[in-house]
């Protein structure tokens, strides 16, 4: 049965569709961020950074990160015209996730979606049609592809969205409509609706009806019938959503994920227009000759590709559950929360104040998180252990290096979940010089005391 | 499709109807406008409107004192001083627009001032440049408390140098730096009267710019400048030079008292049905955290109230008073900056990046 499945053909046009798609909205991305001065200030500025735990040996690259970013917003239009795809998605994905992982600060969700979709798209052949790979090189044209390679990508966003959805059943969002309700009410300028963002029945509706959405809504993608309705609220959903939330390009980068469920002939149309207003050759359509042909893996590839992505998918399905090795609140802990599409689910604020311990002559001091990181760095490092504990070696380090000879580092921190009052964080009596960071469970979170019941 | 429709119509009707019982204050609107209107009618606007008189009247005292120089104009001018260094504390949290641009509150009151710097400029008169940025810490103030207080130990001395060799010297700069207090106040107060007032009110994300200036103010300006440096709470090592009013020390405990009670009115808004932080979060429903911090602004007032007048010798004889003083603020600063800032939903950085 699988061999059947994997000998299954479709139409390349919805590949083609999507990587035009994919690279321009990457190279827009890639220019925006650089337009804002981001480069400058998330990866150049800060004096210090927050590797990944285990990619300690990926650098910052001062005035280089710039060549970094061009490098991938022209492997990004590479892949958006078709021009040495192989070469450049691999390009691409080393060089964004080299990015990402400079630091953890600038995390999001959608980076690192980013980052393992274009490390699926190294294995698919969206060069086969619509390319120039395939307007060059005739032979490698092919007008279908094996079905898997379309549904690989449809599985992944089937991730990203039931995940999201699973995450979102729990009882802050369901029953305290937080932190939707924090950040609505706030917002009663917002035109047209924005009156209605007072009521409670408001932030409930978003609630509810974000996590419908989310658990639901590749099931009516894929279901013929519901198919064009489903795309309308993919559509609306994701513009509301970038009209009120800070949440740059993710949006159309998701709206534009969705086409993949439609049929092939609606990608042809699409290719039909792009055809038309570029004044492209017809020939890089499908023509007589090449009406029947199917792109063809190499035996090399066809032995080792099935297994990667069996592998890489099976990651993906597991990751977000390894919240449930760790004890305490998720939200609080933050233990197992990144790369399992909790997106939206916390409104966290925190404060964090060092204290340096000379144990020698028993003097101590406070000191400024701004001598030593960003704004952006602080807000982020304030309510999230990992941080915490990965500033204080920084901070152990350089009063080692200032004459201290054993530097003791103490916090007190205080945090912010979902409009609760605030509460102690982190146990402000461990010195945590001396503690490390590491997969385990850091004992030194001080419990969270409540239980936010759900998934 | 139509099942889904019904099953979250009735999910909707359910929830919103079990709200409506509950619901209690969220029909009061989170209004910026309203915030920043009554923020600038009821405390920008008239402080600085006192601030100003009283800057005036210091220049008044000034002149009479150069008029005549006598121990009784002295006495005088120095009342006057400490009548406009009182009210510009009401005034040192406004740090924007005009006031941001031109460092007004560093011209104004960086301390400690810098007393080689001062001597200086009092006998070269050709290097007296009060515009730099490097010349903040030889004006404002701390200059004038100086020139007032700190030059001698009596009365008759003081006046002395007014009237002795170096007269002329002396009497320029005295004139000087009470004269751009005068003039960056009368700039600032009218960009606040022509127009500033008005974008402030109404342009989009001065809510986040007000939120944050005034968490700033109040822990950087009030808390560090006042408490933290004189304790030593950064290095470790107590320096109480540091202190604001460090010639005249028994006023100090008196200028931060004049400071928090300042940014409490700023919080708990002045006048019936004005809108304030305060009135905000209990529109919201979060009467739990506007009492934490109302009740906190207590008992550090309580506790400075107990301290020496004279901060410098608080810290000599029992840092540790001060220290709990200063937590007291700490804590203030605790519930504006995590709960507050959460609750309103503030943006806290404008080098953001997106979200997710």
């Amino acid at each position: 049965m699988i061999s059947n499945y994997l000998n299954k053909t479709t139409k390349a046009a919805p590949l083609a569709v999507f990587r035009i798609f994919f690279g321009i909205l990457m190279f827009i991305s890639i220019v925006r961020f650089w337009s804002y001065g981001w480069i400058d200030s998330v990866y150049i500025q800060p004096k210090f950074h927050f590797s990944y735990y285990g990619f300690e040996f990926i650098q910052p690259l001062g005035e280089w990160t710039y060549l970094l970013f061009a490098i991938c917003g022209i492997t990004a239009l590479m892949i958006c015209v078709g021009y040495k795809y192989r070469l450049a998605i691999v390009t691409f994905f080393l060089s964004f996730t080299y990015i990402e992982l400079i630091d953890k600060t600038t995390y999001l969700n959608h980076y690192y979606f980013i980052s393992i979709l274009s490390f699926l798209l190294i294995f698919l052949p969206l060069n086969a049609n619509f390319s120039v790979d395939s307007f060059l090189n005739k032979k490698n044209k092919a007008n279908y592809v094996p079905s898997w390679t379309v549904d690989a990508i449809k599985l992944l966003l089937a991730i990203v969205y039931v995940y999201a959805g699973l995450a979102k059943l729990n009882s802050d969002w369901l029953l305290e409509a937080q932190p939707i309700k924090i950040w609505l009410r706030t917002r009663t300028d917002f035109p047209l609706i924005g009156g209605f963002f007072q009521y409670n029945w408001m932030h409930y509706f978003f609630s509810w009806f974000g996590m419908l959405y989310d658990l639901f809504i590749v099931f009516f993608l894929l279901y013929k019938p519901t198919r064009k309705i489903a795309y309308v609220f993919v559509v609306l959903f994701h513009v509301l959503t970038h009209l009120l939330f800070p949440i740059g390009m993710f949006p159309y980068i998701m709206i534009v994920s969705g086409l993949i469920f439609f049929e092939a002939n609606v990608h042809q149309k699409i290719l039909a227009i792009l055809t038309k207003i570029f004044r492209l050759k017809g020939a890089l359509l499908t023509t007589a000759k090449t009406a029947n042909t199917t792109y063809a893996y190499s035996a090399l590839s066809k032995k080792i590709i099935p297994p990667i992505l069996l592998i890489f998918f099976t990651i993906q399905l597991l990751l977000p559950w390894r919240y449930l090795m760790y004890p305490n609140e998720l939200f609080w802990t933050e233990e197992g929360y990144r790369f399992s599409w909790r997106v939206m689910l916390i409104e966290k604020v925190g404060l964090s104040i060092f204290t340096i311990v000379d144990p020698e002559i028993g003097k101590q001091f406070d000191i400024r998180n701004s001598d030593f990181l960003t704004d952006f760095q602080i807000k982020q490092m304030s309510t999230q252990p990992d941080f915490i504990v990965q500033y204080a070696h920084m901070l152990r380090d350089h009063y080692i290096s200032e004459g201290i000879k054993s530097p003791e580092v103490y916090v007190k921190s205080y945090v912010t979940l979902n409009g609760r009052l605030n509460k102690e964080f982190i146990d402000s009596k461990i010195n945590l010089a001396n503690e490390k960071d590491s997969f385990a469970h850091k004992k030194w979170i001080l419990p969270f005391y409540e239980t936010i019941k759900g998934l | 499709m139509k099942k889904l429709t019904l099953f979250l119509i009735s999910c909707f009707c359910l929830i919103s109807c079990d709200d409506e019982l509950q619901e209690r204050s969220n029909n009061v609107e989170f209004n910026d406008v309203s915030l920043l209107n009554s923020v600038v009618e009821n405390h920008i606007l008239p402080e600085f409107a006192i601030f100003r008189l009283a800057v005036e009247a210091l220049g008044e005292s000034k002149d009479a004192f150069i008029a005549e120089k006598t121990e009784a104009n002295l006495v005088s001018l120095r009342s006057s001083y400490l009548q406009a260094y009182n009210s510009y504390q009401a005034v040192a949290k406004y740090d924007f627009g005009l006031a941001k641009d031109i460092n007004y509150a560093q011209n104004l009151n960086l301390h400690p001032f810098n007393l080689n710097g001062v001597t200086d400029f009092i006998l070269n008169q050709e290097n007296q440049n009060l515009e730099s940025i490097l010349t903040q810490d030889r004006q404002g103030f701390p200059a004038v408390d100086y020139m007032l207080n700190g030059l001698a130990a009596t009365d008759t001395e003081i006046v002395a140098f007014y009237t002795g060799n170096n007269a002329e010297d002396y009497t320029t700069f005295l004139s000087r730096i009470i004269d751009r207090i005068e003039a960056l106040t009368i700039r600032v107060d009218n960009d606040w009267r022509s127009g500033f007032a008005d974008s402030f009110t109404n342009q989009n994300g001065f809510i986040d710019i007000f939120v944050n200036g005034y968490i700033q103010y109040f822990e950087k300006r009030l808390r560090s400048s006042k408490i933290d440096f004189p304790t030593g709470k950064f290095d470790g090592t107590p320096s109480p030079e540091t202190i604001e009013s460090f010639f005249r020390p028994e006023e100090s405990r008196g200028l931060l008292l004049e400071a928090l009670e300042s940014s409490r009115l700023l919080y708990i808004g002045v006048g019936e049905n004005s809108t304030s932080l305060s009135s905000v979060l209990v529109g919201l429903g979060e009467e739990g955290l506007d009492a934490q911090i109302r009740l906190r602004f207590l008992e550090a007032q309580n506790l400075i109230n107990s301290l020496d007048a004279n901060l410098a010798q608080q810290v000599a004889t029992d840092n540790s008073k001060m220290l709990d003083a200063r937590d007291a603020l700490q804590e203030i600063v605790r519930l504006l900056k995590v709960d507050l800032v959460s609750i309103l939903n503030i943006t806290i950085t404008f080098q953001d990046n997106d979200g997710d």
